[in-house]
């Protein structure tokens, strides 16, 4: 293969979910573009990646250029829903069942990745939990996995000090080991209204 | 006894594109007594392991699924067709990948539809498998015996399969937490909620089998040997009233120490026991004391209760795989396994000597469909199967 396609290959079939089948297509596809397009598609992408930071409280995407979104005062206080990724975020969002704040924990609690406590944002979490005066219920939305109940049942353990909160875990109405960034809406809608109590 | 009720299940098809010898194969069955036979490593296990790759996904032969595939070629695929008794259906199981870029995957559809998790394909063609290595369950360790129950229990329930394959996983994070030494209370404890609700399930379950199994077990014991040998089963959990998930997790909190200490997990049900020994005396271990004939014995019988129970629990007689097992029984187990023959339903044989059976054919014949196919190697190495 010509070195040069070879490369841009390589670079677009290291994106997630892209074979190398599909990426050299992409690579093809650029190609064929004129090259406003392309000037386009890399300023765009370097604006996305200077601008778009994290939220310095609750870990969720936004723009340097306006405060967050999920921190604002049109968001309920006293639900708090805490998931492993931001991109969990948008899920849980567009079930429409959740009007409260965030937390975005950043990954689970897994040994064999050589993730602990320590890697995860615990303490902000605990901290935000200990000083809140609002905050009544704390739903954790990590994925049903091995990894998400775990860090589930640590955080319960966590936070049991917090006297009259209420903890809760969604309920396990998706699949075992399925993700949230791909379940539907609709039962993700499903599995936050029947949620249940954290089991310690 | 088979009893009216119970739906016959009926392999009509395999078909096979590199799997072991052979690089193509179509072969239509329709004998409810069906016999490969051929000379040495002509490929007649193979046929069975195809059978048993679709019915369990994983060869009892070989843990790795690449070993399966044609030598110097990319991926495998086995379909079988049968008929469950009540409609057929079409299972397809592949393994490998197109080219040398990519990495294995598996590949699982039933009737084309694909199904992405494991616990839906596993035991929709219920199978029980004879072979030599059946003596090794009850000759080789306690993990030889755990294996044999989780591959029975995850052929029959779903969530059995899941709830182990989360276990495992569990696991496998505390073994690391344990080797690095992290002395965290609350981080094991999160562990041990996982680990005992899915060990407490797999117990009782484990559990539920051996007394449900206890009884077909002792009676074939009895039959093969004429009621002089009598083995009863025990199963010997390693967390004692592990079936409560609290107990559970207490057992697991209690031990932490020990385990910090030996930096592996003492406690669970990857360590439970299953023990044979003679009624009475449960002090007993059979493989300490009995006789390599009563060791054979114990195998048939427990192979024939788990024929008996897997029928029982799916209400279904499961396609029979006989590796080889025939030829080399007594006088006194074969005729034991004779009788057996009239409580199933399909039996598929392997034999390298088909005039030694003859007279066993000949016998069939006036009780079953029989069909036997020879199984032959071409000029160029490949597997050959033709109907005699
Ligand atoms: N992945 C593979 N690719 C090609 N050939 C293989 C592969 N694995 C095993 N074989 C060969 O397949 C042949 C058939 O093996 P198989 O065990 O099915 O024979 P068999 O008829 O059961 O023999 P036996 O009577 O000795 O039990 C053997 O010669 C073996 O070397
Ligand atoms: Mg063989
Ligand atoms: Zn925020």
């Amino acid at each position: 293969m010509l070195p040069e396609l070879n490369q841009v290959t390589s670079l677009i079939a290291a994106l997630p979910g892209i074979g190398r089948k599909s990426a050299q297509r992409i690579a093809l596809h650029f190609l064929k573009q004129d090259v406003g397009y392309l000037n386009r598609f890399i300023e765009g992408l370097q604006d996305f990646y200077e601008n778009v930071v994290c939220c310095e409280t609750c870990g969720a995407l936004r723009s340097v250029r306006e405060p967050c979104e999920f921190c604002g005062p049109n968001r309920d206080p006293s639900v708090l829903c805490v998931v492993e990724q931001p991109s969990d975020i948008y899920a849980i969002e567009s079930s429409g069942e959740h009007h409260g704040l965030y937390h975005v924990l950043m990954g689970v609690l897994s040994p064999l990745d050589g993730v602990g406590p320590e890697d995860l944002t615990l303490r902000q979490l605990k901290e935000r939990v200990m000083q809140s005066t609002t905050l009544r219920e704390l739903i954790i939305a990590t994925n049903p996995s091995v990894e998400g109940n775990a860090t589930a049942h640590y955080i319960g353990r966590l936070l049991s000090d917090k006297p009259g909160l209420k903890l809760s875990r969604l309920a396990s109405g998706l699949a075992l080991g399925s993700q949230l960034e791909f379940a539907d809406s609709q039962s993700i809608s499903l599995s936050l209204r029947a949620r249940v109590p954290l089991e310690t | 006894m088979k009893s009216a009720g119970d739906l016959f299940v009926r392999v009509r098809e395999i078909a096979l594109e590199n799997f072991r010898v052979f690089p193509k194969l179509q072969l239509a069955v329709s004998g409810d007594l069906v016999f490969f036979t051929g000379a040495n490593g002509s490929g007649k296990t193979s046929l069975l392991e195809a059978v048993a790759v679709c019915s369990m996904v994983r060869s009892f032969r070989t843990v790795s699924d690449s070993d399966l595939i044609t030598w110097d070629q990319n991926y495998y695929s086995v379909d079988v067709i049968f008929h469950d008794g009540q409609q057929e259906l079409r299972l397809h199981a592949a393994y490998g990948r197109h080219d040398t870029t990519q990495n294995n995957q598996r590949r699982l559809l039933i009737n084309k539809e694909k199904v992405s998790r494991l616990a839906a394909f596993i035991g929709r063609l219920p199978t029980v498998i004879f072979s030599p290595d059946d003596l090794e369950i009850i000759d080789s360790g306690p993990g030889e015996r755990r294996r044999f129950l989780d591959i029975l229990l995850s052929s029959l329930y779903p969530a059995y399969f899941e709830a182990l394959q989360q276990y495992n996983r569990v696991l496998k994070q505390r073994s690391l937490l344990l080797r690095r030494g992290v002395n965290d209370a609350s981080y094991f404890a999160a562990l041990d909620c996982e680990l005992a609700l899915h060990g407490s399930l797999i117990q009782e379950k484990r559990q539920q089998f051996v007394t449900n199994y206890q009884a077909p077990f002792e009676r074939y014991v009895q039959q093969i040997s004429h009621s002089r040998d009598a083995w009863q089963l025990s199963y010997r959990p390693s967390i004692v009233d592990g079936g409560d998930r609290h107990s559970y997790a207490a057992a697991l909190a209690k031990n932490l120490p020990h385990d910090l200490k030996v930096k592996m997990t003492l406690r669970g049900i990857h360590r439970d026991r299953l023990v044979f020994h003679p009624p009475q005396r449960p002090n007993l271990e059979l493989q300490q004391i009995a006789s390599q004939g009563q060791k054979r014995t114990v195998a048939l019988a427990l192979k024939m209760a788990q024929y008996a129970y897997v029928k029982e629990q799916t209400g279904k007689l499961p396609v029979l795989l006989v590796d080889d097992v025939l030829n080399e029984l007594d006088i006194n187990r074969r005729q034991a396994f004779i009788g057996f023959l009239h409580e199933i339903g399909q039996a598929i044989f392997t034999t390298t000597d088909v005039a030694e059976m003859e007279g066993f054919i000949k016998e069939r014949r006036a009780h079953s469909r029989v069909e036997v196919f020879r199984v032959e190697k071409n000029s160029v190495g490949h597997a050959e199967v033709h109907a005699l």
